[in-house]
């Protein structure tokens, strides 16, 4: 189980713990809860991504002495079983042509039909691995291997607030209109961030997330929902 | 209270930057140049985390419906008061019903005005720092009127000034570290990338700073990892780009260095066509 992770510093005030196992999402998880248990006065910040955790220190905190002290604590987790088992999202999306505009593209290049992506896109179980990109964006895993598709060429200056992207071997939803290089097939109505609640985000790392093909209608209904703050993102654990 | 005439080119209220939602993808924001704001606001007597205002460029057209205290830094900025020319890296007191112009500035990007006590403004997730999709607009507008928080004066006088900031605008080199990818650079470009001629490209802003090198530079994509500003990025064609304040939490690209704190307010204020080199400290 040694060398299984890597700790460099990242700059004046920033630790990096890097995992080498293929998948350390469950490392990742009991370190950031032993660091807050432990050293929560010395760190500003906790980041983590796929494989590393940003430890983002307070200003005076010496980096060196950290690192020595961590070095030997960092939880190891010999459970071998790293499936997510926190909630699942339910998130609705409309898979029109004209909020999915680049659906029939992705089809044709595929060989399949409009309807095979949806059904392939929404019949899967999605782990959410962190947020990053944008404010509230969450990065997924577990797309289809037949859905994998490389970003636009050029990207576009303006992708929609909601939009459903998949992008090499990832889907994503934009929580802000933004510019993007994703393959966009969908849009969502649900506000996936926003200040006035607490924590902003409406998604966290660690959880689960499924998509639900809805209509034009239900886009509409859910959209004036969200807009008179009376629409909750729904749940469940399996 | 303030009232804007005319916003220039990218004005926006700043403060040290929103800490605490970087792992919700939030980008932390702040002053670009920390070293110039933190300057503004103790001429002041302020406290350092008071917001101000930023301006690139080409400054803002401000009328003062109240006499206020007032620090500006950052450049040479060409600034007048009702007309008259006036000091910069000093308090200047303004009068009543006073306009004041900040133009254009022969070195430097950004530039900073602080007034005592600072603003009424809301924070928004704990910072004053205005950004896109977090608070409700991302820059100063033509019209827009501001409060001063006439609560946080102080009674003493201030007739602090500092000369021109040779540190800042005059170095040739700016600092950096390793980053967690550096090794991956061939043994020939970890030499060429601190030997090479640099210079921001025209599409620097807040986000980042691309930077043209003229080198034969490359590295593979990463998986998406966590990024900071001054973390310079290599792109599979070749871009060098060190991210700035408002830059992305995660980021998929080769993170080669890693700029000094001070470094980073250092390339801030270099302009397009400015030449530097990136010198490597040891950590």
């Amino acid at each position: 189980m040694k060398n299984q992770l890597n700790i460099i510093p990242f700059g004046h005030q920033c630790l990096l713990i890097q995992w080498k196992n293929k998948d350390p999402q469950q490392n990742i998880i009991k370190t950031i809860s032993f660091l807050e248990k432990k050293h929560n006065e010395k760190i500003l910040e906790l980041v983590p991504s796929y494989t590393e955790l940003a430890i983002y220190l307070h200003e005076g905190v010496n980096q060196q002495d950290l690192l020595k002290t961590i070095k030997n604590e960092i939880p190891i987790s010999s459970n071998k079983n790293n499936e997510f088992s926190g909630k699942i999202y339910e998130i609705p999306v409309c898979y029109d042509i004209d909020k999915g505009i680049d659906l029939e593209e992705l089809a044709r290049s595929k060989n399949r039909t409009p309807k095979d992506i949806i059904e392939l896109h929404s019949q899967v179980t999605y782990h959410i691995h962190f947020l990053g990109f944008l404010p509230g964006f969450p990065y997924l895993s577990g797309l289809d291997p037949k859905l994998h598709h490389p970003r636009l060429e050029s990207p576009r200056t303006r992708v929609t607030k909601g939009s459903v992207g998949i992008a090499g071997n990832q889907t994503g939803i934009y929580p802000s209109t933004s510019p993007g290089g994703w393959n966009i097939i969908g849009q969502t109505p649900v506000d996936l961030f926003s200040v006035n609640e607490d924590p902003p985000a409406r998604l966290k790392a660690g959880n689960r997330l499924r998509f639900k093909a809805i209509d034009k209608g239900e886009f509409e209904k859910i959209s004036a929902e969200v807009k008179n703050n009376n629409y909750q993102i729904r749940t469940s654990n399996d | 209270m303030i009232e804007v005439l005319r916003s220039g080119l990218a004005t926006s209220f700043q403060d040290r930057g929103r800490f605490g939602y970087r792992n919700q993808g939030v980008p932390l924001s702040g002053a670009m140049d920390f070293y110039s704001a933190l300057l503004a606001n103790q001429l002041l007597g302020n406290s350092n985390n008071l917001a101000l205002i930023e301006f690139v460029l080409q400054g803002p057209k401000l009328f003062f419906h109240q006499a206020q205290k007032i620090a500006i830094t950052g450049g040479d900025w060409k600034v007048t008061l009702n007309g008259e020319k006036v000091s910069l890296n000093t308090v200047i007191n303004v009068p009543t019903n006073s306009e004041l112009d900040i133009k254009g500035s022969k070195h430097g990007m950004y530039g900073y005005l602080a007034v005592e006590g600072g603003w009424k403004l809301e924070k928004v997730l704990d910072s004053f720092s205005q950004y896109g999709s977090i608070t409700a607009k991302s820059n100063l507008q033509k019209g827009d009127k501001i409060k001063f928080n006439n609560s946080l004066k102080s009674t003493e006088n201030k007739h602090a000034s500092v000369g021109f900031q040779q540190n800042l605008f005059g170095v040739t080199e700016i600092e950096v570290e390793k980053g967690p990818e550096f090794e991956k650079l061939s043994v020939e470009q970890q030499e060429e990338i601190f030997t090479a001629e640099l210079t921001p490209s025209k599409d620097s802003n807040r986000m980042a700073y691309p930077i043209e090198h003229g080198l034969k530079l490359s590295a593979k994509e990463i998986t998406t990892s966590p990024v900071q500003p001054g973390t310079v990025q290599l792109t599979p064609s070749g871009k060098l780009i060190v991210l700035m304040r408002d830059a992305q939490t995660t980021g998929g690209y080769a993170r080669v260095l890693q700029l000094t704190p001070m470094g980073i307010n250092q390339l801030a204020q270099k302009r397009p066509g400015e030449r530097f080199k990136f010198k490597l400290i040891a950590l």
